[in-house]
């Protein structure tokens, strides 16, 4: 699924830009501090890094004249790209003379003004790369057909100008989405997905239902399974937005473990999650699903109260007592396959805390 | 001043560039049918258009944009360039309408429309319908979204016609009013529509003579084989000289001849290719004629044809009407069309007569033109029995009326 893996050379000067790093409590602005640490150098503590001066210097604001809702059609993204390419090109020159740029959070709109801008002045030659940080919502709607034409013209309308593009995928839905259109897909270490938590500044999470069941019934092969997963999740993430989300995935053990890398693009998502305990894949997707370094399993919700009604809780709780975590795990989905029913939450393993709900 | 039932049509007709050809005989056979329904026309034109005989009176050369346009910029993306391209083109082309013509006009007609000019017709139109609120459009679908005038398929038409209905739909079906040509190409519109759209034939020029004069009639002629038009792959010409081979390996000259337009613009290597393999085929039954014909011509060589090959390729010519099958079904002949495209539907449907193939090669196409020529006399005469209903129902005054009922 990864493409290749990218070395950024450590450079005197990166031109980013991104239109919402005005706003320092933004994830966009944590992932241009992150990055721009990496490449230069830039302190990395986000709680000061928006007032070092020297962020100027690599930053280039772009203000589209027109913001997009996601629901944008066509006609509209294209509109707006119109729009923006004369802003876009004043940043593409100093771009140009940095030898390179990288775009975070690009929408369809952004990369088709860049297209335009350095199709407008290409010739010159000085800037070599574009790195677009490709957000869900655009990966998204560059697999519907006219996007792909977009995407396609993205593309050609750089290489033209004499810069290469890239698209950076930070998440593995997007990396699948955008290779699968045969685009140059960059997995790089920087944008890598890393355990961090959405900041939620008190805001309740959204709730949202991901049914890989539903997907798995629907579907005959493993690739449509992937598409269609793939699909779902890009559609999740881009209504995620920058605030906290509550993912409720039901579905057979087995299709969540085959589903992990995606789930993981909801980094910051908790995790539902049901098992079924028919499933004879349910042990190992157990230690799979745990070794996660960003998942964060969840009961459903109505278990929160933490009572078990079960009259079998309290052999239950001995033999928690006397096992290894390993151990404990196996006991449940032994057990789970031989009498449906029992709730159980709350579990301490290991340094990990994890709620479980099997059924 | 406007009289309540008088109809004045501005028609849009970018593609209108020539004395010959479908747009002529369209718009001859409109205007000859406007006098007796109290319709008049002003017809816009391509910009190239010189004198067009009958027609110089009602018509403007207007349009810089062709109706089969297409602009690549990028090899890669030629879908979105096309689209870009023409667009904005066709636009300006739309803004240099003259506001007396657009005021003199109480219905716009849109004969024909691709998926690379209907975003800039959607804009203008629901810019001028908002000033003139008397003012009624009728839009002639006349293409598969899939459609390109050079052998493409277009993945993305769907999105471009779905996103250009979605500016119209404020008057959709009150004001602006959709149509196809045949019942097949009118379902591929529907599900991006909220209205029903409706058929429309294209109205023909059809000559007085019998639809019986052809060769069959003849005692001891062989019977004759046409294919006409353009040629192009998705006309299926590429396929002509193995058919016409496989048929003569089954009747020889005495029993099946042909007639085979070859007329082509030398882009397309398979075309070229099979213009070759026809060149080099001696056979005194197979008649050539490079090039277009002038309309007497072309006339004078189709009723002579018994049996009309439409070898079409069912995935690119999909629901589309084509001139060939209507003047074929109009003149009587059998046709040899695909089955599951919007021509042999028509023929399923009992308003023609011919003989289907299933699958797009030779042989099918070889099979079905060998059943027709066994099976001639019957066919010949369901044929000449519908003919007379096809072409009532494609004429100028069945287009008039049928105009008359949608936007009344």
């Amino acid at each position: 699924m990864t493409s290749h893996t990218a070395n950024y050379p450590v450079l005197e000067a990166v031109v980013v830009i991104e239109r919402g790093l005005s706003d320092p409590m933004t994830e966009d602005w944590l992932t241009g501090i992150d990055l721009l640490s990496r490449l230069g150098g830039i302190p990395a503590d986000p709680a000061t890094a928006h007032s070092q001066r020297p962020l100027s210097q690599h930053i280039r604001l772009v203000r589209p004249k027109l913001k997009l809702s996601q629901a944008a059609t066509w006609r509209e993204i294209v509109a707006a790209a119109g729009a923006m390419v004369e802003s876009v090109e004043a940043s593409m020159h100093e771009a140009d003379a940095a030898g390179m740029a990288i775009w975070l959070e690009a929408d369809c709109a952004e990369m088709l003004a860049c297209s335009f801008a350095v199709e407008r002045f290409g010739g010159e030659g000085a800037i070599t790369e574009i790195f677009f940080d490709v957000t869900p919502h655009a990966a998204l709607r560059f697999s519907e057909p006219f996007g792909q034409q977009v995407l396609k013209r993205i593309q050609a309308g750089l290489l033209g100008g004499g810069a290469k593009p890239y698209f950076v995928a930070r998440h593995a839905a997007i990396d699948e989405a955008l290779h699968a259109l045969g685009a140059p897909v960059v997995v790089d270490p920087p944008f890598a997905p890393t355990p961090r938590s959405a900041p939620t500044n008190g805001q309740t999470p959204t709730r949202a239902e991901l049914d890989i069941q539903d997907i798995t019934s629907t579907t005959a092969s493993g690739d449509k399974f992937y598409t269609k997963l793939r699909q779902r999740v890009l559609e999740l993430m881009s209504q995620r937005s920058n605030g906290p989300m509550e993912v409720s995935v039901k579905g057979a053990v087995a299709q969540i473990v085959r589903a992990t890398p995606y789930l993981e693009d909801l980094a910051s998502a908790k995790i539902a999650l049901s098992l079924h305990p028919e499933d004879p894949e349910n042990q190992s997707a157990l230690n799979t699903l745990n070794a996660s370094p960003v998942l964060r399993l969840a009961f459903p919700e109505g278990y929160e109260d933490g009572r078990v009604s079960d009259p079998d809780i309290t052999a239950l709780r001995e033999v928690r007592s006397r096992s290894t975590p390993a151990e404990w795990i196996n006991f449940l989905v032994r057990s789970a396959h031989d009498a449906v029913g029992y709730g159980v939450k709350d579990l301490s393993i290991g340094d990990r805390n994890i709620r479980l709900d099997i059924r | 001043m406007k009289t309540a039932q008088e109809k004045r049509v501005l028609v849009l007709d970018p593609g209108f560039r020539t004395l010959t050809g479908h747009h002529f005989n369209n718009n001859v056979s409109l205007t000859m049918a406007g006098a007796d329904a109290n319709a008049k026309f002003r017809i816009l034109a391509g910009d190239s258009c010189g004198s067009v005989g009958q027609l110089d009176p009602f018509t403007t050369p207007h349009f810089a944009t062709d109706l089969y346009e297409g602009s690549v910029q990028f090899q890669e993306s030629w879908e979105f360039d096309c689209w870009l391209h023409v667009n904005t083109k066709f636009r300006a082309d739309l803004e240099a309408i003259e506001a007396d013509d657009l005021d003199w006009a109480t219905l716009i007609l849109v004969p024909a429309i691709t998926q690379f000019h209907i975003l800039s017709l959607a804009r203008w139109l629901d810019q001028e319908l908002r000033k003139r609120p008397e003012l009624k459009v009728i839009i002639q679908l006349m293409f598969s979204p899939t459609w390109t005038a050079w052998d493409a398929v277009c993945k993305s038409g769907d999105q471009m016609y779905a996103e250009a209905f979605d500016i119209l739909r404020p008057h959709e079906g009150k004001r602006v009013f959709y149509c196809s040509e045949l019942a097949a190409s009118c379902r591929e519109f529907e599900p991006m529509l909220n209205s029903k759209v409706q058929v429309l034939p294209h109205p023909g020029i059809w000559r007085k003579t019998a639809a019986t004069s052809t060769s069959q009639s003849t005692e001891g002629a062989p019977l004759r084989i046409g294919y006409f038009g353009y040629a192009k792959r998705e006309k299926g010409f590429h396929l002509v000289p193995d058919v016409v081979k496989l048929v003569r390996k089954r009747f020889d000259a005495s029993e099946a001849s042909f007639f085979v337009q070859v007329n082509h613009g030398a882009y397309d290597p398979e075309i070229v290719a099979a213009d070759k393999a026809l060149s080099d085929y001696s056979d005194p039954g197979v008649e050539l004629r490079v090039g277009s014909m002038s309309d007497t011509e072309y006339l004078d060589s189709f009723e002579s044809a018994d049996v009309l090959l439409l070898p079409y390729d069912p995935e690119l010519y999909r629901g589309r009407g084509s001139g060939v099958f209507s003047e074929a079904i109009g003149y009587g002949k059998i046709v040899i069309a695909p089955e599951s495209a919007g021509v042999g539907e028509e023929i399923m449907a009992g308003n023609g007569a011919g003989v289907l193939f299933a699958k797009h090669d030779a042989q099918s196409v070889a099979s079905a033109t060998i059943e027709a020529i066994l099976g001639a006399r019957g066919l010949l005469k369901t044929a000449r029995q519908s003919a007379q209903k096809w072409r009532d129902k494609h004429s100028g005054e069945g287009y008039l009326k049928i105009l008359d009922g949608l936007i009344s």
